[in-house]
């Protein structure tokens, strides 16, 4: 007899701080997100991700959140389920951002938004205007952070199409600084390989044991 | 290479590409298909794992003098 070895791994755990990346790009099939680490900050490398902008400051990080719908079906002669089925997933990335007088920002997580501005030095001005849309504009997302063994290494949870469904709502107050909730949901993209289609969470590193 | 035309240089976003290149890439090198989705739906494609061809497809050609020598 031998006995089978306890895992009580601290680097196993995810410790923050995280950043939160919109519009990064899809990778091809069979790839991953292509991450910069210049100065040890790990962010989506520019060239593969020209349109990716930062989040910024959010009140306690983010929350990702896998969810699958587990049907059970049963049977007259037995008492337990005899087959379980996955109907449905919901893939969620939330928390509650800080930077709400971010107009660019604004647009994008407002579902039914629509950005203006005006780059005149002394009549400038960015707007948002609301109300009337009905299409859903969706883009992907990425959280990135680094590793707790090694913080030259990194993490990411992607979403390749995804909405913010919270919409926005913030206080105006002198007695706290303004926050939102955000909660990004993963859509399938059909036409990506079964397995594939909604992201991708995966960290830089072979599996440990590896020689 | 998964197509048969050249691959274009960085960035490979819809604005750069144009709506018929960027379906081509997506498609031809399983991004996914643009054409299923609805049209706003068009995210920068990561070049990647093709920069070495990029790279090798749009490399100064020697002159006659250099490939001589």
């Amino acid at each position: 007899m031998a006995a089978t070895a306890r895992d009580y791994d601290a680097n196993e755990i995810i410790l923050g701080p995280s950043d939160l990346w919109l519009s990064v790009a899809v990778p091809g099939a069979g790839a991953r997100l292509t991450v910069d680490t210049t100065a040890g900050v790990h962010t989506p490398e520019s060239v593969a991700n020209p349109s990716a902008f930062h989040l910024g400051m959010t009140e306690s990080g983010s929350t990702v959140s896998y969810k699958p719908e587990i049907q059970n079906f049963g049977s007259d002669e037995l008492t337990a389920p005899h087959l379980s089925r996955i109907i449905s997933e919901s893939i969620t990335i939330k928390g509650n951002l800080l930077q709400v007088f971010d107009w660019p920002l604004l647009a994008k997580i407002s579902a039914g938004g629509t950005y203006g501005s005006n780059t005149n030095t002394s009549t400038g001005y960015e707007e948002l205007t609301m109300g009337g849309l009905s299409a859903l504009a969706t883009f992907s997302i990425a959280v990135i952070g680094p590793q707790l063994a090694d913080p030259t290494k990194f993490y990411v949870f992607q979403l390749y199409k995804t909405y913010n469904k919270a919409g926005f709502e913030f206080n105006i107050t002198r007695k706290d600084q303004s926050k939102t909730p955000y909660e990004f949901e993963g859509l399938a993209i059909t036409t990506r390989a079964i397995g594939d289609q909604v992201g991708n969470f995966w960290k830089l590193g072979p599996p440990p044991g590896t020689p | 290479m998964p197509v048969d035309f050249p691959l274009p240089l960085p960035p490979w976003t819809h604005k750069a590409l144009g709506e018929e290149l960027y379906c081509k890439l997506a498609v031809g090198l399983g991004y996914f298909n643009p054409k299923v989705e609805r049209a706003d739906y068009r995210p920068d494609l990561d070049p990647t794992p093709y920069l070495d061809q990029i790279k090798a497809q749009h490399a100064p050609k020697k002159t006659k003098q250099e490939v001589a020598n």
